[in-house]
């Protein structure tokens, strides 16, 4: 086994913590023969993958288990990586700077599309081969997971194993399966192909039409599940979580303790993948929370608690558990945080009671500017409902509220467009132009706009997306509107990203190539605009003979065999399209607790799960 | 009531900045569970003061930090509860209960800095050429560096913040001792006392830099390592004494 000694490197590197490991609560273990040994790999800086939840639960759920031992390891910034090239040394993870390349297995969580570029760039510092077929017994297994596992067809060339779900459970499942078919990795995948959420790229060939679109996707052989199912937590109240985490020296992006309140969303935006894929709603219990979140603390001395879920004023006791963290930490000054919040008049009162001191910056998730168009999304958020919770939150006391909206949403007019810019001045005149003469505080507001991306398993898998021009003439008019509101601060998100996510979002294995081709020249932290590089990117399709408005622009057949038809997130495709005609006929549908849609969860024969 | 402590700062956690550090007692006193005393107003926090932040990348066997405690502690109990949670590279070497907080913050009492700077030469010298290397330099009249100034002192730019702006500092006031301590075949090691005027001081490495410049010597590259050994303050006599000693 081999140490890096990695001293020499650090002396003229920005940050240089992010590279010793050895922080409080991280885990060192000894390592015998028998000892699987993972290596964790983050597609982005340290202080990105140290902000992520899912990650931390996996590196303490794999180090609690006898001879596993998880280590990490992040994308190095870029002089790192130069001064790693200069001295000659690969890829290593934190907790032992053992090579990248030594490790049974290597797992990368995709979290985001534009990450793809920065896995390859990581195999190749650790000198693995980048794609599954050139990759002989010694190297290490590569592994995906997370999000965008969901549709992993862009790097079927590359990986050796996708998980799709819930990764706590079958992790461990395949783990076990390695450990009894260590020796030999061909078999190891056959039986690992087996597990339910385990899906093996190279076991599945795509026949094509014609016109491009797949005709089918078939199992090499009869051995192979046809439809690979996601995995879930039954029990999350009784899911392992960690309550000795990992506290990272640096300022890292979230730096705070994090409780998860629940699993999946009851609401049922349409644009939303998250809401779709992490069903159904599974909530832990308040005392379970509170419990964890009381150890947490003194385990790790945070001075801040996030209760994390897709929309935290939907959890149902959450005042009881509010009341309790805020008792048990009012005398050490433990603040909470409360994200993914819709403004009604209980959660007001709740925020209130927790922000009794920092009242920064409030965000609100409108998404579209006009009524219309918020019914075709299933945004159940009235422009009354907004007018009145930043009436409230500004009376309370904030002074900084954020709106975020979308364009490019299914249907969109330039009315819709407009319609961002009227409801933020009227939100603005109502409020604080027409506001009592007590509240002597500034208000002042930002306005965030991203452009709309189609993902697979929600009901606009189906729509084409915007094209350049399209956003562009949009940001154009928007910021010309916004110019003569100096009050109002007006940002946009850049429309190439959005385009490229969009391309991998929806694309198929005929992309792999494209993605090996552009690392090749040059491309890697692609999430950073100041990285991004848009005319590498058109080469590298050009130069793959792929179209990229192929899976943008296109829209779908309803009946089209899509790039992820043999994943089954238990939520039918039926239903995903009759939300799409309904969104096209601008109706809306109500919540999971208001009316349950048969969305499929319930037929699956996992009944009794949903709320 | 506060304690003032003396602690280390080694192995890789030289290469915390010092808000990480910051950061990170503050998180180890809420894991000790030693009572912290907080800053009134809407955004309260604990009161810690720091004697000098170090460069990243440098050792320190004496660093010293004053916090307000809201409930009486021994420092021995502050001691025992803090070095079983900080990680082995940040430990607690010596605390002691101050009644009341001193006029003078931390910082200000900071008067002269001890360093060793060992560091390995390309080839074996001559016995007495480095000393006469020491003499040369302090003999000068003056020995002019290019410094940053404080942030703020330069041009502030709305689109690139505040510049630093590069400053000419004769170092030789700032010397209180330069001498030899170790020199073995290619093997040195120095000590370096740096006074410390109203709060500005000049950094070892930039005292080191001049006198290998001026001297000629091949250093090893990546050889050089500093590490503070102690922080003292001057008493009513003008004499340096330990930072822990009452005056």
């Amino acid at each position: 086994m081999t140490r890096l000694n990695i001293k020499s490197l650090l002396a003229n590197v920005e940050k240089p913590a992010r590279y010793v490991g050895n922080e409080i609560n991280s885990v060192v273990k000894s390592i015998t023969d028998d000892t699987i040994r993972f290596a964790w790999c983050f597609p982005d800086l340290y202080e990105i993958g140290m902000s992520h939840l899912g990650s931390l639960i996996m590196y303490h759920l794999l180090n609690e288990q006898d001879n596993i031992f998880c280590e990490r390891c992040y994308t190095p910034a870029a002089d790192m990586e130069e001064a790693m090239k200069h001295e000659g040394m690969p890829l290593f993870t934190l907790e032992t700077k053992t090579p990248v390349k030594e490790f049974d297995m290597i797992g990368f969580t995709l979290q985001y599309e534009l990450s793809y570029t920065n896995i390859l760039h990581m195999l190749t510092l650790a000198n693995i081969p980048l794609l599954k077929k050139d990759r002989t017994k010694k190297d290490p297994l590569v592994i995906f997971g997370g999000p965008c596992a969901y549709n992993p067809e862009p790097l079927a060339d590359i990986a050796d194993l996708v998980i799709i779900g819930e990764a706590e459970e079958v992790m461990l499942e395949v783990l076990d399966c390695y450990k009894k078919h260590r020796s030999d990795k061909d078999i190891f995948l056959e039986k690992a192909a087996a597990i339910q959420g385990v899906y093996v790229p190279s076991f599945y060939e795509f026949d094509y039409k014609e016109d491009g679109c797949i005709e089918a996707i078939v199992p090499i052989n009869e051995k192979t599940p046809l439809i690979i199912k996601k995995r879930i937590i039954k029990n999350l109240d009784e899911s392992y979580f960690p309550e000795k985490p990992l506290i990272p020296f640096l300022n890292v992006v979230h730096d705070r303790a994090t409780i998860e309140l629940f699993r999946g969303c009851i609401r049922g935006c349409r644009f939303c993948q998250a809401g779709i894929i992490y069903r159904p709603v599974r909530e832990k219990k308040p005392e379970t929370l509170a419990k964890t979140a009381k150890n947490i603390i003194a385990n790790t001395g945070y001075e801040e608690l996030s209760l994390t879920s897709l929309s935290t004023s939907d959890y149902s006791a959450l005042k009881v558990l509010t009341e309790d963290l805020t008792n048990s930490f009012a005398q050490n000054r433990v603040g909470l945080s409360l994200p993914s919040l819709r403004l009604d008049n209980t959660t007001m009162d709740i925020l209130k009671e927790v922000q009794k001191v920092r009242k920064s910056g409030l965000t609100f998730a409108p998404e579209a500017g006009t009524q219309r168009l918020r019914d075709v999304i299933n945004k159940g958020i009235t422009e009354e409902d907004l007018l009145l919770a930043v009436k409230n939150a500004y009376e309370a006391g904030w002074n900084q509220v954020k709106l975020y909206f979308m364009i490019g949403l299914p249907t969109e007019t330039m009315v819709d467009v407009e319609g961002i810019f009227d409801l933020v001045v009227r939100l603005e005149h109502e409020v604080y132009h027409k506001r009592d003469k007590q509240h002597t505080h500034p208000l002042k507001i930002g306005v965030s706009v991203s452009n709309f991306v189609p993902k697979p398993f929600t009901p606009f898998q189906w729509v084409p997306q915007n094209s350049m021009s399209e956003f562009r003439a949009k940001h154009r008019f928007l910021k010309e509107k916004f110019r003569t509101k100096k009050s109002i601060q007006f940002n946009y998100h850049d429309a190439d990203t959005s385009i490229l996510e969009g391309v991998f979002a929806r694309g198929d294995r005929r992309l792999s190539p494209v993605l090996l081709k552009a690392y090749e020249k040059g491309c890697k932290f692609d999430g950073w605009a100041e990285h991004f590089k848009m005319d590498k990117w058109k080469e590298a399709f050009h130069e793959c003979g792929v179209d990229m408005d192929f899976y943008t622009l296109r829209e779908r057949h309803e009946n089209e065999v899509f790039p992820w038809e043999h994943i089954d997130v238990q939520v039918t495709r039926q239903f995903l399209f009759r939300e799409y005609e309904r969104a096209l006929l601008e109706k809306t549908t109500p919540h999971c607790l208001a009316q349950c849609s048969a969305c499929g969860y319930q037929q699956t024969g996992a009944g009794g799960l949903c709320p | 009531m506060m304690i003032r402590a003396k602690y280390t700062k080694k192995g890789d956690l030289v290469y915390l900045s010092h808000l990480d550090l910051v950061r990170l007692f503050e998180r180890s006193f809420r894991r000790a569970g030693v009572p912290l005393a907080f800053t009134q107003g809407f955004n309260p926090h604990p009161i810690i003061s720091f004697a000098a932040p170090l460069s990243v990348g440098i050792s320190s066997e004496a660093e010293y930090f004053d916090v307000v405690l809201s409930e009486l502690m021994t420092a021995e109990q502050f001691i025992f509860a803090m070095n079983k949670t900080l990680p082995e590279d940040i430990q607690i070497l010596q605390a002691i209960q101050l009644d009341e907080k001193p006029t003078n913050g931390l910082m200000q009492e900071a008067a002269l800095m001890v360093y060793s700077v060992a560091f390995s030469l390309e080839h074996p010298l001559q016995n007495g050429i480095l000393t006469e290397a020491i003499d040369k330099l302090t003999n000068q009249s003056e020995v002019i560096i290019q410094k940053k100034g404080k942030e703020g002192s330069g041009k502030s730019n709305k689109r690139f913040g505040k510049r630093k702006r590069m400053k000419q500092v004769d170092i030789l006031p700032y010397i209180h001792a330069f001498t030899l301590t170790k020199d073995e075949d290619i093997f040195v090691e120095l000590l370096l006392e740096i006074k410390v005027f109203d709060q500005a001081t000049i950094k070892p490495l930039l005292i080191f830099n001049k006198w290998i410049e001026m001297a000629g010597l091949s250093v090893v590259s990546d050889s050089v390592f500093i590490e503070r050994k102690e922080i003292l303050k001057v008493d009513k006599d003008q004499h340096y004494i330990s930072i822990l000693q009452s005056n």
